[in-house]
């Protein structure tokens, strides 16, 4: 590392050893792999900045920063229009034919505005009861409740041509 | 359905994320962009002159966000008006820092020769809010607004009258009230990321705090010809320092005159307990009144 490397002792081991899995957050909030490489080094970036004041353990910093990050760039693009494009199989019949449930569930969270795929991936992946989420975006357990219902009921949506009830085990089409 | 969608939801994250792997130095790409930053800071610690030059020459519009995508460049002599830019992005970062922080503001309204103060702390984790407020006439007003779960609750206490009530209700039919002007760190963030403009006015020493002054327009409550918003935010970290609003109700009239200056104190256990507010005794509890709104800064 260049610059002063004794300001950042210990940086490098505590990447190597949680990069991957902070990594594989960061893949979930950003919806992609470049995203969320370029979101994790963003973070990272916030964490040098306070290496050497952070009481405690550093990766729930990181983790904080992730989902703050993530939430600030919905804000940031709320104001743009965007262009979503639907998972309907009719629009793409060739791929969905080949899709999964699996699949079209992480394709169709990608989809879903930052904030209520922060939630998910809280939820669901982090698996953080309601009360801890809303501590970890700094919001009320309502909004967690709701943000979660609604990115539910989203993916349910973007994924209606592959009902859950219709799978076989492995989640294809029945 | 939802518990079956759910299961797959987590099976999908597992399977789509179980490759994940680092493949580039994170840690090494984070340095220089940390790097990059640092020397923009200090080309603008540098370039104070330069940021009242940027006010002289013009302002600059912060067109949508002041935190895109691209990081803002080192505001070089030839750039004399990427400052403003920089200062709105860094104070935008800084108010995002600080939502993990209990911000604490005084207050200070005047009008046609009358004054009135105020204190507050609002939770940036929780949302709680406790104020103080000492009317004109001399009346002290103390408020609390606690979040648990998905419900709200309440408390004012009357200390002229020597009366208190308590509301409960859920947290969904909070009413935020009609922001007049941007006055806590959520609401000026939201201002900068407006279509608003700023001009970085200069540099000045608050409280022996150096701060930077600034000046923002364009998308806000006050309207050009009805009063100015400015803000002063620490040199060093961006950080709120001070906000001072002029409002007229018309253009010929006296403007009245709000300022606000701010600290940010840990959510430490003392200061945690602020937010807890316990009617003196001897003081009668009246019913809840109708209206659930919050008192307005």
């Amino acid at each position: 590392m260049r610059g002063k490397p004794e300001a950042f002792a210990g940086l490098d081991a505590f990447v190597a050893e949680r990069g991957d899995a902070l990594l594989a957050t960061a893949i979930l909030l950003a919806g992609g792999r470049d995203a969320g490489q370029d979101l994790l080094q963003a973070a990272i970036e916030r964490l040098m900045r306070r290496w050497n004041r952070i009481d405690g353990d550093p990766e729930g910093y990181v983790r904080r920063i992730l989902y703050h990050l993530a939430v600030d760039t919905w804000r940031r693009r709320s104001r743009r229009p965007e262009v979503l494009t639907s998972l309907d199989a009719r629009t793409v019949p060739d791929v969905t034919a080949t899709l999964d449930l699996r699949d079209a569930l992480i394709r169709a969270l990608a989809l879903l505005p930052p904030k209520q795929r922060a939630v998910l991936v809280l939820r669901y992946w982090e698996h953080l009861t309601e009360a801890e989420a809303a501590d970890r975006l700094g919001c009320s357990i309502g909004t967690v409740k709701s943000t979660t219902s609604r990115g539910l009921a989203r993916l349910r949506e973007l994924t209606a041509d592959w009902a859950v009830d219709d799978r076989t085990t492995n989640g294809a089409r029945a | 359905m939802s518990t079956e969608l759910e299961e797959h939801l987590t099976a999908a994250m597992r399977t789509h994320v179980a490759d994940a792997r680092l493949t580039t130095d994170v840690v090494a790409a984070a340095a220089r962009a940390n790097s990059r930053r640092r020397s923009v800071r200090r080309g603008a610690t540098a370039l104070g002159g330069l940021t009242l030059a940027a006010a002289v020459a013009g302002v600059v519009a912060v067109s949508g966000t002041p935190t895109t995508s691209a990081p803002p460049t080192a505001p070089t002599e030839q750039t004399a008006l990427k400052p403003a830019r920089y200062v709105a992005t860094e104070v935008s970062e800084a108010i995002t820092r600080s939502e993990d922080k209990i911000e604490h503001s005084t207050q200070r309204y005047s009008y046609q020769g009358k004054t009135s103060s105020g204190e507050d702390w609002r939770d940036g984790v929780t949302g709680d809010v406790r104020r103080i407020d000492v009317l004109e006439n001399g009346t002290k007003l103390e408020y609390a607004m606690k979040h648990d779960g998905d419900r709200v609750t309440t408390t004012t206490v009357d200390h002229s009258a020597r009366t208190w009530f308590r509301d409960t209700y859920a947290a969904n039919d909070e009413d935020k009230g009609e922001v007049q002007v941007p006055r806590t760190a959520d609401e000026i963030k939201a201002a900068l990321e407006k279509q608003t403009t700023l001009a970085v006015l200069g540099k000045e020493t608050l409280d022996g705090t150096e701060t930077l002054h600034l000046k923002l327009s364009g998308d806000l409550a006050i309207p050009k010809e009805h009063g100015k918003y400015e803000l002063w935010v620490n040199a060093e970290t961006y950080e709120l320092v001070r906000v001072v609003a002029h409002k007229r109700p018309n253009p010929n009239a006296e403007p009245a005159v709000a300022q606000w200056d701010y600290t940010y104190l840990s959510r430490t256990e003392e200061n945690l307990a602020r937010f807890t507010l316990t009617p003196p005794p001897g003081y009668t509890e009246q019913a809840p009144k109708p209206s659930k709104k919050k008192p307005q800064g």
